[in-house]
């Protein structure tokens, strides 16, 4: 019984896409009233794969716990945050991550994600991480400003793999997030 | 008491940080995408005879982007006659056309249109598409939030779309008059947030003020107004507005406001995208 019980958490473990992306710290922007983050809590709370949200609502944040095996869509929060009336200030994503070598410039996939590190030394990650997403639409105006001398890469002014990195089995349409490691 | 009110709300205006759902007017923030909203307004005033006139109003709302919101109201009162009638429809539409956000702030601006329809026979200057008049409107909302204080702007047209009687022999009624708006908000309390069931009370101050176009006629009002918010969802508002300067023929010069407004979130089917 106990050797099924491993086999089938080992199964879980490793099947292909499943998210590895726990939890997010989702700041918004553009509100202050608790009538406005109920707006953009019960927008959230209809994403198929947010498990719990609890509400910082002095500092207008949203901390999201995802379900198990349920993929997460990146654009899909920040676009529940719009539909609600307001913006995405900041977004830390929380993932595990078991030794990924990444580099400036560099795509790794990650779950069924595209991910460009932006920013950092050349390491090799291992174990829990945040990523802050730094794409637009992602943080406020004057912050993305900071960012944009950071990479020279076409994808970072499109959010997708467009002309620069097409490439590599990557078709030109596919979304590209891009982060830093905080 | 009037003016301990007024000095009341500058003084914590003065202090800092509000709100801009405001009782009056409305900010260039529209309803989520998706919402609805169900209000219901009274407007009392002491009409010319010492009698009480009443208009009672019912409002939908709709978000339909997070951008576009649409309302449809209807109105009855007892203001054009002896007893409470059925007098008028109403509809407006909002488009949010710019939106800078940044944290605790953000500055918007929105256009709107609003096409009325009312039975009543005007006989006053004042153009009001709340149930006095059938007329179209249009114009622009500009709206600083900053904490707990905002400030927002509206400037409009509104011309009158109804055909004219005679009064007493005189045929001298305003078609058409520039509008404009200023009005503040402030988040009173909580001063802390601990959760979504939390009642809200922001308190208003509004200029709200009129020329005539076709003649020499304008006024200026001040309105105060509070405002309390129960469980992140149902607003109560309750304001006063009196007439600062003016030499407009109007129905009243000062008239109070009674509305109680519930959202509701999600009752517009979207894909969870």
């Amino acid at each position: 019984m106990k050797k099924i019980i491993l086999i089938v958490f080992l199964g879980i473990l490793t099947i292909p896409g499943i998210s590895q992306i726990e939890s997010a710290k989702l700041q918004a922007s553009g509100l202050t009233c608790a009538m406005c983050a109920k707006a953009v809590y019960s927008k959230l709370e209809s994403l198929p794969f947010v498990d719990k949200i609890d509400t910082d609502l002095n500092g207008s944040a949203f901390l999201l716990d995802f379900k198990q095996g349920v993929p997460v869509d990146i654009d899909a929060i920040k676009n529940k945050v719009e539909d609600a009336g307001f913006s995405v200030a900041m977004l830390d994503l929380n993932a595990s991550f078991h030794e990924v070598a990444v580099k400036k410039d560099e795509h790794i996939n990650y779950h069924g994600l595209v991910l460009h590190f932006m920013g950092g030394k050349e390491q090799t990650i291992h174990g829990d991480k945040t990523l802050r997403v730094i794409d637009k639409h992602y943080t406020t105006a004057k912050e993305q400003k900071k960012f944009n001398g950071l990479t020279d890469m076409e994808c970072f002014k499109t959010g997708v793999a467009a002309a620069c990195c097409a490439k590599n089995g990557k078709g030109a349409s596919e979304r590209i997030y891009h982060v830093m490691i905080n | 008491m009037k003016r301990l009110l007024i000095f009341a709300c500058v003084l914590f205006f003065g202090t800092a940080e509000g709100q801009e759902l405001y009782v009056f007017t409305g900010p260039a923030s529209n309803m989520p995408a998706g919402a609805g909203g169900l209000k219901y307004a009274a407007k009392l005033l002491e009409a010319s005879d010492g009698r009480t006139d009443q208009r009672h109003m019912l409002e939908w709302q709709m978000g339909f982007s997070k951008k576009w919101m649409t309302h449809v109201s209807t109105s009855v009162s007892n203001m054009y006659g002896d007893y409470l009638r059925w007098e008028s429809v109403r509809s407006y539409t909002q488009y949010r056309f710019l939106s800078i956000d940044d944290v605790h702030k953000h500055f918007r601006a929105a256009a709107f249109a609003e096409l009325a329809y009312s039975v009543n026979s005007p006989r006053y200057d004042e153009l009001s598409l709340d149930g006095d008049q059938s007329g179209v409107s249009t114009g622009i909302i500009l709206t600083q939030l900053l904490h707990k204080l905002a400030v927002s702007s509206t400037l409009s047209y509104t011309l009158s779309l109804q055909d004219r009687i005679e009064h007493m022999g005189i045929h001298n009624y305003n078609y058409n008059a520039f509008n404009y708006s200023l009005s503040a908000g402030y988040l009173l309390f909580p001063r802390k947030y601990n959760g979504y069931g939390q009642t809200n009370f922001n308190l208003y101050l509004e200029l709200l003020g009129s020329r005539a176009l076709d003649k020499q006629a304008g006024f200026v009002d001040l309105a105060p107004a509070v405002q309390f918010i129960f469980s992140s969802s149902t607003k109560f508002n309750l304001g006063y507005r009196f007439q600062l300067a003016g030499d407009m023929q109007r129905m009243a010069n000062n008239s109070f406001l009674v509305s109680i407004e519930r959202t509701f979130l999600n009752v517009m089917n979207r894909k969870n995208k």
